[in-house]
C-alpha cells in the first residue's frame, strides 16, 4: 500500500469523526469565565492580552467572530478564512459556574507591594511525609506559563491562578505537554500568607513540582450562603505552598526541608522527584482522608498505590 | 443558505447551486485544497474541480453533511492534481504529511483494486478507539493536513505533545490495519 493510498483512504472516514475535528477544542478547561457576577460586579481591569496562553484563545476566539458562511469570498485568493477556522456549533467554551453569592473579579497583575498585608493561616495538623503523599493529590513538575490575580469578595480575598506546562507528570492523570491551571490564595504584592512558602517567588518560567489537589463542584470556601467554588478559577487548587510545593527559584531550591528531612540537602528538583517516585513505591502511601480533607471513597482491593481516583470530593476550607 | 437547500439546487439541476456552494464554503474547500498544492494557479482549478465534482455527485447522492462531504471532494481533486505535477512541484507541508502516513504502509501500491471506502471504515474503527484529542489531532494532520504548529496553537498543546499523539496514532494504525488484514 502507498502513502497516498492510506492518505486517500483517511478521507473516507466517518463524518460524524470529520465533524469533531472541524471544531476544535482545547481539552480539560471546562471554565473559560474570568468573572462570576453578583449584583454588582467590582470594576477592575483586565489585561488578557498580556497573557501567553490567552493569546491563543484570542486567535480562536477572533478566528470564530471572523467566520460568517454568509460573507461572500473572493474565488481567486479562497476567502480570507481557511478550512482550519469553520466552526459548525456555538460557543465551543461553555463554562461551569459553582460559586453563589460571590463576586470574582481579575486583577490587571500584581500589587506593588505598598499595602501588601501579611496572613497568618490556620495549619493544618502536622503530617509526615508519609500522609503527605498519601493525599488525594496529583503531583507533576511543570513550568510556569503565566500568572493572573483575582480578587474574591470572600475569605482571603486574593487569590492567584498559575498555568503550568507540565513537563513530567509523577502521579494522576496529567501528560507532560498540558497546561493546567493551579489556583491558590494570595497575590503577589496584596496579600501572602504565613504558609505560601515557594509560592511567593513564583513567577513566570519558574520550574517546580506541584502537589494539589483537584477541583470540583464541592471544592471551594463557603460562609453562610455564600459559596466561592476554587473550580471557577482552577483545574487544580493548592491550599499552601510550605508542603506541596518544591520550586527551582533561581537562587536555589525552596522547599520545607524541616518536614522532608530525607532529602534536606537536595539541590534540583530531579531528586525531589526521585525521592518523591521512591515514596510513592513504598507500601502505606494509599491515598487516604488527611486532616480537613474530604477523602474520596477507594476500592480497598487496588493496591497500586499510584492510584488517582478521577473525581476526589475535594476540600471544603474551614 | 441551508445546507439541506443548496443540495435542493443541485437536485434541481439549478445553475444557482455552485454559487451557494462557492459563497459558503469557498474558503473552507480552498483551504484543503491550499495544504495540497500551495497557492497558485493549480489551486484555482482544482477547486473548479471540486465543484465540478460535487455536480456530478448531486444527485444521486443527498449527503447527510456538506462540509465533510464537499472536503473530502476538494482533497481528493487536489492529491490527483498532486500526483499529476509531482515531478514538476513540491509542497513541502502536503509532503509531510505523506512522509508521516509513509510510516504506517510499505510503499508498494496495491495489486488489486483497493476497496478505498472500507479502508476508511477500517482506520474509522480504529479512530474510534482513540481518546477525542488523538482522534482530532490525527484528523487535523492527515484529513485537514493542518501544520503541527497550527494543531498546536488550536488545542493548546506544546509541539512536542502534537507530535507525540501522532506518532502514536500513527503506530497504532499501522498495528491495527495488519491486524485487520491488510496487506501494508
Amino acid at each position: 500500500m502507498t502513502r497516498e493510498e492510506l492518505f486517500r483512504a483517511v478521507g473516507e472516514v466517518r463524518e460524524d469523526q470529520i465533524r469533531e475535528a472541524e471544531t476544535v477544542r482545547k481539552q480539560r478547561r471546562p471554565w473559560r469565565r474570568t468573572g462570576v457576577l453578583a449584583a454588582a460586579c467590582l470594576a477592575l481591569a483586565v489585561t488578557a492580552a498580556a497573557i501567553p496562553w490567552a493569546e491563543g484563545q484570542i486567535r480562536w476566539k477572533a478566528l470564530m467572530q471572523g467566520f460568517d458562511p454568509a460573507v461572500q469570498t473572493d474565488q481567486s485568493d479562497g476567502g480570507d478564512l481557511d478550512g482550519s477556522d469553520y466552526r459548525t456549533d456555538g460557543d465551543p467554551r461553555p463554562a461551569p459556574d459553582f460559586s453563589r453569592n460571590v463576586e470574582i473579579g481579575e486583577l490587571s497583575g500584581p500589587g506593588t507591594g505598598e499595602s501588601q498585608a501579611g496572613m497568618e493561616a490556620s495549619c493544618q495538623a502536622w503530617m509526615s511525609p508519609e500522609e503527605i503523599f498519601a493525599r488525594d493529590a496529583e503531583i507533576f513538575r511543570g513550568t510556569v506559563q503565566s500568572l493572573r490575580y483575582f480578587q474574591v469578595g470572600l475569605g482571603a480575598g486574593y487569590w492567584t491562578v498559575a498555568n503550568v506546562e507540565v513537563t513530567d507528570s509523577i502521579r494522576g492523570g496529567l501528560e507532560a505537554g498540558e497546561i493546567c491551571s493551579v489556583l491558590y490564595m494570595g497575590a503577589k504584592g496584596y496579600v501572602a500568607t504565613s504558609l505560601s512558602g515557594p509560592l511567593e517567588e513564583l513567577d513566570v518560567g519558574s520550574d517546580a513540582i506541584f502537589m494539589p489537589i483537584r477541583t470540583g463542584e464541592d471544592t471551594g470556601w463557603q460562609e453562610g450562603e455564600r459559596y466561592f467554588c476554587y473550580a471557577d478559577l482552577g483545574e487544580f487548587y493548592l491550599s499552601e505552598g510550605l508542603r506541596f510545593v518544591f520550586a527551582d527559584t533561581g537562587e536555589g531550591l525552596e522547599f520545607e526541608r524541616g518536614v522532608y528531612e530525607e532529602i534536606a540537602e537536595a539541590e534540583t528538583l530531579e531528586e525531589v522527584a526521585d525521592y518523591i517516585r521512591r515514596m510513592l513505591e513504598t507500601e502505606g502511601t494509599q491515598p487516604a482522608a488527611a486532616p480537613g480533607e474530604t477523602a474520596p471513597e477507594i476500592d480497598p482491593s487496588l493496591a497500586d498505590p499510584s492510584y488517582f481516583p478521577e473525581d476526589p470530593a475535594g476540600a471544603k476550607e474551614k | 443558505m441551508e445546507d439541506r437547500e443548496i443540495i435542493e439546487l443541485y437536485w434541481a439541476r439549478s445553475q444557482d447551486a455552485v454559487a451557494e456552494t462557492a459563497r459558503k464554503y469557498g474558503g473552507y474547500c480552498s483551504a484543503i485544497i491550499r495544504r495540497v498544492l500551495g497557492d497558485g494557479r493549480d489551486s484555482e482549478e482544482c477547486l473548479n474541480d471540486t465543484w465540478l465534482g460535487a455536480w456530478n455527485a448531486m444527485p444521486p447522492q443527498r449527503p447527510r453533511s456538506l462540509p465533510p462531504f464537499l472536503g473530502r471532494i476538494a482533497r481528493c481533486t487536489a492529491l490527483d492534481r498532486w500526483d499529476y505535477n509531482t515531478a514538476q512541484r513540491r509542497n513541502g507541508g502536503f509532503d509531510a504529511v505523506l512522509e508521516e502516513l509513509a510510516e504506517c504502509v510499505g510503499g508498494t501500491p496495491v495489486e488489486e483494486a483497493l476497496d478505498v471506502r472500507a479502508l476508511g471504515e477500517a482506520i474509522s474503527r480504529y479512530l474510534s478507539t482513540l481518546r477525542p484529542e488523538g482522534r482530532q489531532v490525527f484528523l487535523r494532520r492527515y484529513w485537514y493536513c493542518d501544520s503541527v504548529e497550527e494543531i498546536a496553537a488550536g488545542f493548546g498543546f506544546t509541539r512536542s505533545k502534537v507530535t507525540a499523539l501522532l506518532h502514536r496514532a500513527r503506530k497504532g494504525l499501522r498495528a491495527y490495519l495488519i491486524e485487520e488484514g491488510y496487506d501494508l
